[in-house]
């Protein structure tokens, strides 16, 4: 068994590279994909902490985690339907979408 | 310490795919390249739910991140063309990567800080699971049947928000309403 040390590490990993993408891209689709690597490190560590982390002793119980990534995933897809809908809206109206370039 | 199996070998392997095909959406300069590196590390991320042993996540990971997401971002990158081409770093580049770093180190101190690995997952090793669905739907309309509710409901309205944003003008619908008139 690995370690639940080695996911977390993988996780936080995934995470930082995901902000990096978001905060330090010129591209609004690039950030999108920066977010959306974001949220599937946080998937990560939810279910390797119900993995792990369990002290249920009856299966019901000891998949919360899963129904809490169910959610995020929810979340996600509409969270990168609304964002592509402002990406084209943005395009339409600027000419670009690169964040850089819009000035008013 | 760490004893070789196939088990540290999958995980290895898998977590080494997610994060170089991560780190290559962040480097590569073509948008187009970057996104199906970024389809890559979502299948990586679901192995490595397989290898938590979360089948249904896994299969729902492969669904909405791996086929709808994608294909959105896809949409996304060919409505708005030769503009969205590149995938060029701003010129807040440098404060990114810091934030990036500091965020890491961040983690690890707090990972090492609290001893984690007495969390072995041993007693859920005693459960005996055959499959995760049934005890997921079991959940999902049981106990958390209002969350599942008002997701729902967030659904139908990221979806009437979408097309409402999206759309150009009123005459669009007026021209779909005058045809269906008139073939009646």
């Amino acid at each position: 068994m690995v370690s639940l040390e080695a996911y977390l590490l993988v996780a936080s990993i995934l995470f930082a590279i995901g902000l990096f993408i978001a905060l330090g891209k010129r591209n609004l689709i690039s950030i999108v994909m920066g977010i959306e690597i974001m949220l599937n490190a946080i998937n990560l560590v939810a279910i390797s902490f119900a993995r792990y982390g369990s002290m249920f002793d009856n299966q019901i119980d000891a998949l919360a985690g899963h129904v809490l990534v169910i959610f995020i995933l929810t979340v996600a897809a509409a969270e990168a339907a609304i964002a592509l809908a402002l990406c084209v809206l943005v395009y339409r109206h600027f000419n670009t979408i690169n964040v850089s370039d819009m000035t008013s | 310490m760490i004893e070789v199996n196939i088990y540290n070998a999958a995980f290895l392997l898998f977590s080494m795919i997610t994060l170089l095909s991560a780190i290559g959406v962040a480097v590569i300069n073509s948008l187009m390249r970057s996104l199906f590196l970024l389809i890559i590390s979502f299948i990586g991320v679901a192995s490595l739910f397989v290898l938590l042993s979360a089948d249904f996540i896994a299969i729902a990971q492969l669904l909405i991140y791996a086929g709808s997401i994608s294909i959105l971002l896809l949409f996304a990158v060919m409505l708005t063309p030769e503009v969205s081409i590149n995938n060029q770093n701003s010129k807040y580049f440098l404060f990114a990567a810091l934030t990036g770093i500091l965020f890491t180190y961040i983690m690890f101190l707090f990972i090492s800080i609290f001893d984690i690995n007495q969390l072995t997952g041993l007693s859920l090793d005693k459960l005996n699971f055959s499959n995760t669905i049934d005890k997921i739907g079991t959940l999902l309309l049981g106990k958390y049947i209002i969350a599942f509710e008002l997701a729902s409901i967030l659904l139908l309205f990221a979806l009437i928000g979408a097309i409402s944003i999206v759309r150009s003008n009123e005459s669009d619908f007026n021209i779909v309403a005058t045809k269906i008139k008139g073939k009646k």
